[in-house]
């Protein structure tokens, strides 16, 4: 592991490497939802839309995230010590 | 009682080590006891026998050694994991803390090989009692706190069991722990299913879970993340397989957890809240009940002991090393703590189904199963929480510990018997995941499932990989900060207080008067009446009787002046009282 | 018709149990020296003890009525007799009566210094009285034990007691003698209808309606004080706080027993039929009692307070069982009996160690002892978790048949009765969580002074807990020890009640 540390931070170091890399790979990946054969029935309503994972994963995560955030900061937050007062 | 039959069971040995472990004072043997152990019950599990003789016991027989395909493959898991924990905490030196793990562990093969309700509810309590210990032993003022709650809320749970039990052996004098028809469910089914719910954490009763495991100490919660939850989804899939009502509570929980721990700051209650979304998605398998459900369920609940303890072990070495466990408090740390950052992340991606991991080929298997039965929306629900998953423990948790900002916080890595821990249970991750057969040849019913298909490729592919960009989109939104975010326990803390308020107040309020009461309608009357008397007897009865005596006094005096001394004055007297005397007996 | 059987190994048994204790009170103040008393008071109980393993060994657990029976004629013409004997119930109350007196001598080692002999002597009259209660068969004897035992206790807690001990005494004796008024006229009333005192014989008597009703409420009510039931329950709590451990132990341990006891020999024995109409209110009081005894538990800081409710709830407990009118409800009613007997002696004794240590009861001065006292808190830790009932100890066995018979009865019945083993749960945790872990924010310097003089418990304080703790595991996992005694009796009580 100590070659795993300093090659962390030489990847780090290169944010735009990094970027193109990530966006290189999503690319790919979201291709393989063309060239890939439909699955089982129910699997229909996302997979008969083209990229339907790649745009359910996206809609999904920010979906996700900013309901729940906005949920959480509306009505659920409170002080750390809030159940020692 | 067939002495022979409890000795063949697996649980002995750790309750054995329990016992003796207060005694070995020597640390070298205190070590090799935690390793030998889980490895001798491990050992014994193959040797079990196919029917066991019941035991009998205060008129009931009782079977304390049921075993086939499904309670075998959470026998493995256990002891897998209880080696994994024993090595994990071989550098604890106190004892009581290996006593209090060896006793949980026992508890919970206790309850998988149970045959009946009511070994099943001796265990039960052992688990409860034992996990508690691992809470507290930790000695801060918010774990003793928490422990104490964890402790109510599992013995509520444990009499909602209890009263199912009795209730059941009133009607049909049966304890047997069978699988229960839905049709034919009644009360006492429901009362033992919110037992077992209250234990697999279903919300609402979810919320000890989150309010106790980030309290526990660093090698407790390893323990704690693998057995009670996962002892509840085994007793939910042995009796209640084929429930709806677990299908709509298993997709809401799996969606529920991740929400929460999207938004949490402290790194077990994290992991905490994924315990429940995990879970979630092994109540819904057994929910749906077909045979590739069920196996789903059985198969993600082995994959996920190995990881959640992969994801806790590493959380513990940062708690450990640094004394942190809030994520706005760490950060950088990949420099410091290179292997546990990689056991970490190999547990991230396991819990998020990366391909070559166990947790690709277990949990598709119950959205599968729930694609087959035509559920979608269960199924849409449960893919939505995959996606959660990945975003709060595949990404969020890993880059603001190991990455992010550096936090001015010293830290090494961790000792070796850690580090040789989460190998283990990496090395097994991988191993499921490259190889599925070693999981699947142990489900409980026939595998026709195949997980490496180009479609399911490239459908977790995109799924992770799109997250991930969402995930850097919006970086800067998911930033922890420093809060606690009210959960169900409010509700219950509220509740409690109050009710301590009534107790105190009110109730005591008329305890008090009532003794009062007794003190002034009669203590305070019978006194009044007994000075009243003595008054009656000092002032009235005591004159009349002490003016009796004092005439007859004043007689006495008067009488006493008629003695005059004289002779003739007496010889007079009596012959006047003999001439009396005659004339009345004469004329009368 | 249960009959007498007068199998005694060769001597008179039971009389001897009676006249050991009553010849120990007659010698103790000839003993000189502080130490020597304490020695003689010891083997006079310990004796006393040996004597009652007969009492266990040569027991015939197939014959159902009263066994070692005694009878001689003493004042005939008033139907006075001396006629003892027990059955399974009263024979294991008088085996916990032996096995708890010199464990109170034990734990009265160094807190009682002055007016030793005396001390002694009231220990022995009350061992003797209890002997007494539970082996007479005539009535009137039987009644000259029950009050009799009032004085010995009266002067324990207003000799030896705390600082309020003149109120608790006294609301003791006037409370307890209003009572048992009641019980003189039932068994007043029972002599003029039938000519007979002796317990067997009235047995034998089928009463009409107003007979029983007339005897059961009479002797409801005494027993009910006695046991107690809410709401004649206050003065217990006030008699707890301020008696002596010792007082404490024989109060919790055998005193209320004599309640539930009298519950199953008058009320359900004698009036059985009045006994089945007013189950279900009975079974109301004791839910009641179960309850409202476990929140007010809950709501207490001072430990003895705390346990002395407890002990209210567990009588209900008992009370629910014996008036379920079925053979597992009853046998658990006595099995509850004597775990409570078991379970709260040793918290009482736990209590008095604490007391003794750190001079107060309140669970604030008593707290984080889990570093200074590890075996001190294990074997509290144990009776505490008896007191609730979880597996593994007796009280498990007792509540699980009570509610298993409430559940057979009402499902209502039973949700209640497990209510109250939580709300059991919930205070006894408190209590262990505070003394064993929890500290005063801002007191740690207080704290750790006590702390710092704190001593571990020696080894007399281990033996005393360790007996009942071993009593405790033993029920716990081989109930039979008790239920085999007691099922032959219960079994016929219960024939009687539904016959």
């Amino acid at each position: 592991m100590r070659r795993g540390a300093p090659l962390i931070d030489a990847i780090r170091r290169r944010p735009l490497l990094l970027k193109h890399l990530f966006i290189v790979c999503l690319g790919c990946i979201a291709s393989t939802s063309l060239a890939v054969p439909d699955g089982a029935p129910a699997h229909d309503v996302v997979s008969s839309i083209p990229f339907g994972w790649s745009l359910f994963g996206l809609i999904g995560s920010c979906g996700l995230a900013l309901a729940c955030k906005a949920v959480a900061r509306r009505f659920l937050e409170r002080d750390s010590d809030y159940y020692e007062r | 009682m067939n002495v022979e039959v409890l000795l063949l069971h697996p649980a002995v040995p750790f309750i054995v080590g329990a016992l003796l472990m207060p005694f070995v004072r020597n640390i070298r043997l205190q070590q090799t006891f935690c390793v030998v152990i889980p490895i001798a019950a491990f050992v014994m599990i193959y040797n079990l026998p196919a029917s066991a003789p019941t035991v009998c016991y205060l008129g009931l027989q009782l079977h304390v050694l049921r075993v086939d395909t499904l309670s075998f493959l959470f026998l493995h898991v256990f002891c897998l994991m209880a080696l994994i924990g024993a090595l994990y905490s071989l550098h604890v030196r106190e004892p009581d803390h290996h006593c209090a793990a060896f006793l949980y562990v026992a508890g919970s093969l206790g309850v998988v090989l149970s045959g009946d309700y009511l070994t099943l509810f001796v265990c039960w309590e052992l688990m409860a009692i034992a996990s508690t210990l691992l809470i507290v032993q930790r000695r801060t003022r918010e774990s003793l706190a928490a422990g104490f709650r964890y402790l109510l809320i599992h013995v509520a749970g444990g009499l909602s069991l209890f009263a199912g039990i009795m209730i059941k052996y009133a009607h049909s004098g049966s304890l047997s722990f069978v699988p229960i028809a839905p049709a034919a469910a009644g009360p006492a089914d429901i009362l033992i299913m919110i037992g077992f719910m209250l234990n697999a954490a279903v919300p609402p009763l979810h919320a000890w879970l989150a309010d106790a495991y980030p309290e526990a100490t660093v090698t407790g919660a390893v323990y704690l993340c693998a057995f009670t939850t996962k002892t509840a989804v085994y007793a939910l899939c042995r009796a209640f397989s084929g429930f709806e009502v677990l299908t709509l509570l298993g997709a809401g929980m799996a969606l529920f957890g991740v929400c929460f721990a999207i938004v949490e700051n402290n790194i077990r209650r994290i992991l905490a809240y994924h315990i429940i979304s995990q879970v979630g998605y092994m109540v819904c398998g057994i929910g749906i009940g077909t045979d590739m459900a069920v196996n789903g369920a059985c198969s993600h609940a082995y994959a996920h002991i190995i990881y959640k303890a992969l994801l806790f072990m590493g959380a513990g070495c940062v708690l450990e090393m640094t004394g942190k466990q809030k994520l706005t408090e760490l950060g950088g740390l990949y420099r410091y703590m290179p292997y546990s950052f990689l056991f970490t992340v190999i547990g991230g991606i396991s819990i998020s189904g990366f391909p070559l991991t166990s947790g690709f080929v277990s949990k598709s298997m119950v959205t599968v199963a729930a694609a087959e039965v035509h559920r979608a929306v269960i199924f849409m629900i449960l893919m939505l929480a995959s996606i959660g998953t990945f975003l709060s423990v595949g990404i969020k948790l890993p880059y603001f510990v190991w990455f992010g900002k550096p936090a001015e916080v010293p830290a090494r890595e961790a000792p070796w018997n850690m580090r040789c821990a989460m190998t283990l249970a990496a090395v097994i991750c991988l191993g499921i995941g490259c190889y599925p057969q070693l999981l699947y040849r142990m489900l409980p019913h026939p595998v026709l499932y195949q997980p490496y298909t180009m479609t399911h490729l490239s459908e977790a592919l995109q799924l992770l990989g799109f997250t991930g960009l969402g995930f850097y989109l919006l970086a800067k939104k998911l930033a922890p900060r420093d809060v606690i975010h009210l959960d169900f326990d409010w509700l219950y803390r509220r509740l409690a207080r109050l009710f301590m308020r009534l107790c105190r107040n009110p109730l005591q309020g008329i305890d008090t008067a009532l003794g009062e009461l007794s003190h002034r309608a009669g203590l305070q009357h019978l006194m009044a009446a007994a000075r009243f008397c003595a008054g009656f007897d000092l002032q009235r009865l005591d004159r009349y009787i002490d003016g009796a005596a004092r005439q007859v006094l004043v007689c006495g005096e008067r009488v006493r002046t008629l003695h005059t001394g004289n002779i003739q004055h007496y010889i007079g007297a009596a012959l006047m009282l003999l001439f009396l005397l005659l004339v009345l007996g004469v004329f009368s | 018709m249960p009959s007498l059987l007068f199998n005694n190994p060769g001597y008179p048994l039971l009389s001897m149990l009676l006249c050991l204790p009553l010849a120990g009170a007659a010698l103790a103040p000839f003993v000189r020296h502080q130490k020597s008393l304490r020695l003689f008071g010891l083997v006079v109980t310990v004796a006393t003890l040996c004597s009652s393993i007969p009492l266990y060994t040569e027991f015939d657990r197939a014959f159902a009525g009263f066994q070692f029976a005694e009878h001689y004629s003493w004042l005939s013409v008033l139907g006075i007799d001396y006629v003892v004997g027990v059955d399974g119930i009263s024979a294991v109350l008088v085996l916990l009566t032996t096995l708890l007196m010199p464990l109170c001598m034990l734990c009265s080692w160094r807190e009682v210094q002055e007016r030793l002999a005396e001390f002694i002597v009231v220990l022995l009259l009350m061992e003797a009285a209890l002997i007494g209660v539970f082996i007479s068969l005539n009535i009137v004897l039987f009644y000259v034990f029950w009050e009799g035992m009032l004085i010995p206790m009266y002067l324990l807690i207003a000799i030896w007691g705390g600082p309020r001990r003149d109120y608790a005494s006294v609301k003791f004796f006037v409370y307890t003698f209003a009572g048992s008024i009641f019980l003189l006229f039932a068994l007043i009333a029972l002599y003029v209808a039938t000519g007979t005192c002796n317990y067997p014989d009235l047995l034998s008597y089928r009463f009409n309606p107003r007979m029983q009703w007339l005897v059961f409420v009479c002797c409801a009510i005494a027993c009910a004080v006695k046991t107690p039931l809410y709401p004649l329950h206050t003065w217990l709590p006030a008699a707890h706080v301020e008696a002596p451990t010792a007082g404490s132990v024989i109060l919790a341990g055998v005193l209320l027993k004599m309640g539930g006891y009298g519950f199953l020999r008058f009320c359900i024995g004698l009036a059985p039929h009045a006994a089945q109409s007013a189950a279900p209110l009975m079974t109301a009081v004791a839910l009641v009692a179960i309850l409202i005894g476990g929140c007010l538990a809950l709501g207490q800081d001072d430990l003895k307070r705390l346990i002395a409710y407890s002990s209210i709830a567990h009588m209900g407990f008992v009370v629910l069982g014996m008036f379920m009118v079925s053979v597992r409800g009853t046998q658990a009613g006595v099995l509850q009996m004597v775990n409570h007997g078991i379970s709260t002696s040793a918290l009482f004794i736990c209590v008095g160690m604490l007391y003794e240590r750190t001079h107060s009861r309140l669970l604030a001065d008593n707290c984080a002892l889990g570093s200074s006292m590890p075996r001190f808190v294990t074997l509290f830790t144990l009776a505490a978790c008896s007191s609730f009932g979880f597996p593994g100890t007796n009280g498990f066995i007792g509540e699980f048949l009570v509610i298993i018979a409430a559940f057979e009865k009402n499902i209502v019945l039973g949700a209640c009765a497990v209510c109250g083993v939580l709300v059991a749960a919930a205070y006894m945790l408190r209590a262990v969580q505070k003394i064993i872990w929890a500290d005063r924010p801002g007191n740690h310097q207080h704290g750790a002074a006590i702390h710092k003089v704190l001593s571990d418990i020696n080894i007399r304080e281990v033996f005393v807990l360790a007996v009942l703790a071993g009593g405790i595991v033993l029920i716990g996992f081989r109930p039979s020890v008790v239920l085999d005694m007691t099922s032959a009796s219960v079994t016929m009580l219960v024939q009687r009640l539904s016959g």
